[in-house]
């Protein structure tokens, strides 16, 4: 390991949200056969633990990634401001005709995040993972470069 | 897009080979060897990969997954005692291999299974990938 060395932090935070599984492409019949109890009209909710992995070389003067203040105050705006206590479906316009499934909000914050944390540094966005419960999670991580 | 699902069963095992004396048992296996057996809250995270439907936005339907590992697996093992059921070694490694096979057989026609991690306990984490 050198001083160039690419390293990964995970910084974890929270968030509640509603959201309901219901598909206009389905009849009502077989959104509930699709989706069971996820169709119910009024939705349900998680308590979301959403993992961020951010990468990149470790500055040699500070012997950080990336600031972990910077990172904070980042995922406060775009991931807890937005979404902590929103209801998925009708608070954000990616999900007017997108399912907001643990998938799919993976694939939203990944497209909101990379860019942001792009411009925090050298470092870049390298993992999504979304845990919906204990039971569940969902991820998206960036290929390894050669 | 990967998407891990986590199962819970308790079972009873005891690390012991009849291919070792009594002493050297006692020797590799330290208390694990306890005539008795002991047991474990286990924890199994089972990862599948792939991309989400485009109409149910989903990887796979997670109650009929539920229900293949149910059938396939944890029936199997939960409230049994291991070694009855497994012919090797019960020990976290064997467990996590055994399992993989298993559940290889099970999804062998999707969603495409990742890798198999067995908890053993929050110190113990065996992965077979």
């Amino acid at each position: 390991m050198s001083a160039t060395s690419r390293l990964r932090i995970l910084r974890t935070v929270r968030f509640c949200a509603g959201h309901r599984y219901h598909s206009e492409a389905l009849s009502e019949e077989q959104n509930r056969e699709v989706f069971g109890a996820c169709n119910r009209p009024h939705g349900h909710g998680h308590n979301y633990r959403l993992e961020v992995g951010v990468e990149g070389p470790v500055d040699p003067v500070t012997g950080m990634v990336i600031n972990l203040a910077d990172l904070d105050k980042l995922l406060r705006q775009i991931v807890v401001e937005k979404l902590d206590h929103s209801f998925l479906n009708y608070d954000l316009e990616y999900f007017t005709d997108v399912i907001p499934s643990c998938e799919n909000i993976v694939r939203y914050l990944w497209s909101v995040l990379e860019q942001p944390i792009a411009e925090l540094g050298k470092c870049r966005l390298s993992l999504i993972r979304l845990w919906e419960s204990e039971d569940l999670f969902a991820e998206l991580e960036r290929e390894p470069t050669q | 897009m990967r998407v891990g699902r986590i199962y819970r069963f308790e079972a009873s095992h005891r690390l012991y080979t009849s291919a070792l004396a009594e002493e050297e048992n006692e020797e590799v296996y330290g208390k694990c060897a306890n005539e008795g057996g002991h047991g474990h809250n286990y924890e199994l995270v089972v990862l599948f990969e792939g991309e989400p439907d485009p109409l149910t936005g989903m990887l796979f339907d997670r109650l009929q997954v539920d229900r293949r590992v149910e059938e396939c697996l944890i029936s199997k093992v939960d409230h049994r005692h291991l070694d009855d059921i497994i012919d090797e070694v019960t020990t976290g490694e064997n467990l996590a291999l055994v399992f993989r096979r298993w559940l290889e057989q099970e999804f062998a026609g999707g969603p495409q299974l990742v890798s198999v991690e067995l908890v053993e306990t929050p110190r113990n984490r065996f992965v077979a990938s």
